[in-house]
């Protein structure tokens, strides 16, 4: 694949539609990395009898698909080595649940120079399958080149 | 759930309860084989020994979740559904880290139909250096 550099990506830029599915493989996995065995998201007996009548998903975990690379891969182009993630904004607007098929939207919202170094900032909006925004994340690397 | 925290009972100033976890190398492998994160320099040493970061660092995106299960244990809905959060990676994070999450109460106001408590947050090392900072919101609603 070939990388994807700062002068490829455009201010209003919008990437391909992305579908990310919630299994409970990946929820397991995620939810061992980040170190967090809170029962709402692990026991469904549990849950079930907390308000929120059923497991929910953190929904810190929009990290594991509106990164870089993810948001990027239906372009068919890969980031260049050494991409950091400089700064990172969330608002969470609906309880996200296993099982759920999420659509994910793109765009590239900004792009900068600051002291010799580039900056780019990706909005990506996330639907669940009924149309309702579960979150928006606003991702903020330095690209390399 | 009875032990969330309510708008109420907090006070500007407050700080609270830290929550503490230790990063390391196996942590990070698990995060990049289920995160869509390709960067060798979370898990190729020769690789990042090479970059102006002289060795392997954790991803940003896993570390913050830590701010986000302090704020998800003490505030629960208002934290899930309504929750911000404004952050700047600042200092890198490494295998074998000891990192404390913390939140302090700097206002509480109301906004768009609902009580709103806004924290300064920081994720800070076993150094007492900050690695994130920013602010983080929680929404609540008025007749909970």
């Amino acid at each position: 694949m070939k990388e994807i550099l700062y002068d490829d990506l455009i201010k209003g830029m919008q990437l391909p539609d992305m579908t990310y599915a919630l299994t409970d493989d990946v929820i397991d996995k995620y939810l061992e990395a980040i170190d967090d065995l809170n029962p709402l998201y692990l026991d469904e007996e549990y849950a079930k009898k907390t308000p929120f009548n059923g497991r929910i998903v953190p929904p810190i975990s929009m990290a594991i698909y509106s990164t870089v690379s993810s948001v990027i891969k239906p372009l068919k182009q890969k980031t260049p080595p050494g991409l950091i993630h400089a700064s990172q904004k969330f608002e969470f607007t609906g309880l996200v649940r296993p099982g759920d098929e999420l659509l994910i939207k793109t765009i590239v919202e900004d792009k900068y120079e600051k002291k010799g170094r580039k900056y780019v900032v990706f909005k990506s909006e996330v639907f669940n399958k009924d149309g309702q925004k579960i979150g928006t994340s606003w991702l903020s690397p330095i690209w390399p080149k | 759930m009875s032990s969330y925290r309510t708008f109420e009972e907090l006070n500007i100033g407050e700080e609270l309860t830290p929550l503490i976890k230790k990063m390391t190398q196996e942590k990070i492998n698990r995060y990049v084989s289920i995160a869509e994160d390709y960067n060798p320099i979370h898990t190729d040493e020769e690789f990042a020994k090479k970059t102006p970061f002289k060795g392997i660092i954790a991803p940003g995106y896993q570390t913050m979740a830590y701010i986000s299960e302090l704020l998800s244990r003490d505030f629960g809905n208002a934290w899930y559904v309504g929750g911000k959060l404004d952050i700047r990676m600042v200092k890198v994070v490494r295998p074998g880290d000891l990192l404390t999450a913390r939140a302090k109460v700097v206002d509480k106001k109301e906004e768009g139909g609902k009580n709103v408590a806004v924290f300064e947050v920081h994720l800070i090392n076993q150094n007492n250096e900050d690695v994130i900072i920013g602010t983080a919101e929680a929404a609540f609603n008025k007749n909970s």
